[in-house]
């Protein structure tokens, strides 16, 4: 036991702490070596030191280990302090939004436009927690990161849909409803910035679907706009369709140069 | 602690051979002296520590095997045996056979009488492949050797992952993509040629026909290749098809063809960091004709096995569609559907190499005979095992079969010996 202790103080005297972490993974290995070593005592090994160096011998990284351990722990207790937070100030921000519309109401006579207050509030709660545990999701196993995805998503869509409301109610600004396909069209680019920066496998297919949508909500804005008219727009599409066939006509050349390759090896 | 461990591709794969061998392999080694029972203790339970997967049962669960460690001692896996009968009980240890659900997974059977010490390992060819199984010995006895003569303790064995894809680990980008694409089922091609057995029968046996062949005779035979520019195996599998042609009466213009197995380390620079684990794959040799004399049976072999040693990726055929097949699938239904797209080669051979005796010493006690060979085939399937010590080839085939059958390999291993010789004559 003596030497399992000193060998995790010895290894982990530098590692930095708080918040008791590291006494806690200290007694964590502690208890993992010495149910090792209990392990290959039952199982006929008579040996003091070779107990004490092949149970040892399993735990050559605990630096390394207990450094990711940390993190993993901080991670923890910030998502737990987050969650206490938003536990708190969720119900206080939507109260103080709903007094702050009654006030809004009474004393400025906006009753009309007030209640987006409290929207307002709601949907940044919702757009807070959705983005805390975007970053959760896709920290863990790449089947998750689909979870974070759509709540990215959902989040891009309530600003969309809350910029549409406050223009409707406060300005006279008859293309308002251009906001909309400008939230799908964000949409997809922020989704492709997510695949991109993920490295998700066959992320090319989601491109070459996302680039016509982009395109044909650009056409949608654009000839709403009145900056190209809706005769001429459609060739946006047909341009997205000869941007999709460029781009796979490059990914089907690159991975024929591989294969070309492996002819020449195989001809040897 | 874990006491699970995830079943890995091989693992899987080797389980639905269950069908097809025994999955067990033998090594036995004959020594001079004494082996001291102690040290080896100590050595093995270090290993078994090191290596949980042998001392863990297999569960193939319907949805995703995994492997359960158990709590083992050291007389679940380690027997001695004293008796004028060691040679014939080490034989009898050898055709055991571990059920995948044991609690553990190898067996190691010492059998002395005055003058020999014979070590015998079996363990289930779903932990380790012939490749990790040397691996293993030659750390063993390394381990032993440090322990007993300089006290230092027996933990060096290598730790790491078990995972199929390690194999990918030292290539490339642009090589690890398109090695992950090569979906061709090369198993499809079996050859439909069979080693002339008897049916099936309820007496049926295990049994291990081990032909030695003199270092004299292996030493001719490889001053022939070289003139002719042909390694051992070349040999060997020409070798195996000229005898096959003239035992099993083939006719001598119809094509033939015999899986040889590949280590897929052949793609790793270095394994260190690996757990034990299988990375054998196979290919299918095939030859267009007898030829008429063995030395074009070795220039076919020769041509055909070219081929494959230019491919960058020989052996990765059929990987990445084994592991989509695992992925997507429930294991239970992902098995079926393996089952039926997977041929086994009726006839195959595994060169398993050189046993080297300073590597196999037990402190100061060298060894005077070693031989490992694969799993007990059942039939029709058939497997040549060769290992070479001391300049001297061990032949081996392990078959479940009838007396009949064994005079028949035992037939083809003296047809096998001739074809040697007239290699060595240069005839």
């Amino acid at each position: 036991m003596g030497v399992f202790n000193n060998y995790i103080d010895e290894r982990l005297k530098n590692e930095k702490d708080s918040y008791g972490i590291k006494y806690r993974y200290q007694r964590h290995i502690l208890e993992e070596m010495t149910k090792k070593a209990n392990s290959a005592a039952e199982a006929g090994l008579t040996d003091s030191k070779v107990i004490s160096d092949l149970v040892i011998s399993n735990y050559k990284n605990i630096d390394n280990d207990y450094k990711k351990y940390y993190i993993k722990e901080i991670r923890k207790i910030n998502s737990k302090k987050f969650r206490r937070t938003m536990l708190i100030i969720s119900p206080l921000a939507v109260l103080t939004s709903v007094a702050t519309m009654i006030l809004c109401g009474i004393f400025l006579h906006i009753w009309a436009s007030a209640w987006l207050i409290p929207l307002g509030v709601i949907f940044s709660l919702i757009i807070t927690i959705n983005t805390a545990v975007a970053i959760d999701m896709t920290r863990r196993n790449v089947w998750f990161n689909i979870i974070a995805r759509i709540l990215n998503s959902i989040s891009i869509m309530l600003v969309s849909v809350f910029s549409f409301l406050v223009l409707l109610m406060n300005f006279n600004f008859k293309d308002i409803w251009t906001v909309i396909p400008m939230g799908v069209a964000l949409l997809f680019i922020a989704d492709c910035f997510y695949i991109h920066f993920t490295k998700k496998k066959f992320r090319i297919v989601n491109y070459l679907i996302y680039i016509p949508s982009i395109f044909t909500m650009l056409f949608v804005i654009l000839g709403g706009f009145k900056l190209i008219p809706f005769k001429y727009g459609w060739l946006l599409i047909i341009a997205s369709l000869i941007l999709d066939l460029i781009l796979a006509l490059i990914k089907i050349n690159e991975n024929r140069r591989y294969y070309r390759s492996l002819e020449v090896q195989n001809e040897k | 602690m874990k006491n699970k461990l995830q079943a890995e591709l091989w693992d899987k794969m080797h389980y639905m051979f269950r069908n097809y061998n025994d999955r067990m392999v033998h090594l036995k080694i004959t020594y001079d002296n004494p082996i001291d029972l102690e040290a080896l203790k100590t050595v093995i339970i270090c290993f078994f520590e090191k290596a949980p997967v042998l001392h863990s049962s297999f569960k193939p669960s319907k949805i995703n095997p995994y492997w359960e460690i158990n709590k083992y001692t050291i007389d679940d896996i380690l027997s001695v045996y004293d008796g004028d009968d060691a040679e014939l009980k080490s034989d009898e240890f050898l055709t055991q056979y571990i059920p995948y659900d044991a609690k553990i997974q190898m067996k190691i059977g010492i059998f002395r009488n005055m003058n020999e010490n014979i070590l015998c390992i079996i363990e289930n060819h779903m932990c380790m492949d012939g490749g990790d199984m040397k691996y293993f010995i030659k750390e063993l006895c390394r381990n032993y050797t440090n322990y007993k003569l300089s006290g230092i303790s027996p933990i060096e064995l290598k730790v790491g992952s078990r995972s199929y894809d390690l194999v990918y680990k030292d290539f490339n980008e642009a090589e690890q993509m398109l090695a992950k694409k090569l979906y061709k089922n090369l198993s499809a091609k079996t050859d439909q040629h069979k080693f002339p057995l008897e049916p099936d029968s309820i007496k049926d046996f295990s049994f291990i026909v081990k032909k030695k062949i003199s270092s004299e005779l292996f030493d001719s035979v490889r001053t022939v290749g070289k003139e002719r520019n042909a390694t051992v195996n070349d040999i060997l599998t020409a070798v195996f098809f000229f005898s096959l042609y003239e035992l099993a009466d083939f006719d001598k213009n119809e094509s033939c063809g015999i899986s040889c197995a590949i280590d897929l380390r052949r793609h790793m620079e270095t394994t260190d960091n690996t757990g034990l684990t299988n990375q054998t794959a196979w290919m299918q040799c095939v030859i267009p004709k007898r030829g008429e004399s063995v030395f074009q049976t070795i220039e076919y072999v020769k041509n055909e096995i070219e081929k494959f040693k230019s491919d960058k990726f020989m052996g990765l055929y059929g990987i990445p569609l084994l592991k989509i097949a695992y992925t997507i699938m429930p294991y239970q239904i992902s098995e079926n559907v393996i089952k039926a797209g997977y041929s086994n080669p009726y006839i195959a051979m595994s060169n398993i190499g050189i046993l080297n005796p300073e590597d196999l010493a037990l402190g100061k006690n060298k060894p005077v005979d070693a031989f490992m060979t694969g799993a007990v085939k059942y039939k029709p399937f058939v497997l040549l095992s060769a290992t070479s010590f001391n300049k001297e080839l061990t032949l081996s085939m392990c078959v479940r079969g009838s007396e009949k059958d064994k005079n028949t390999v035992e037939r083809f291993f003296e047809l096998y010996e001739n074809n040697l010789k007239k290699i060595a004559e240069n005839k």
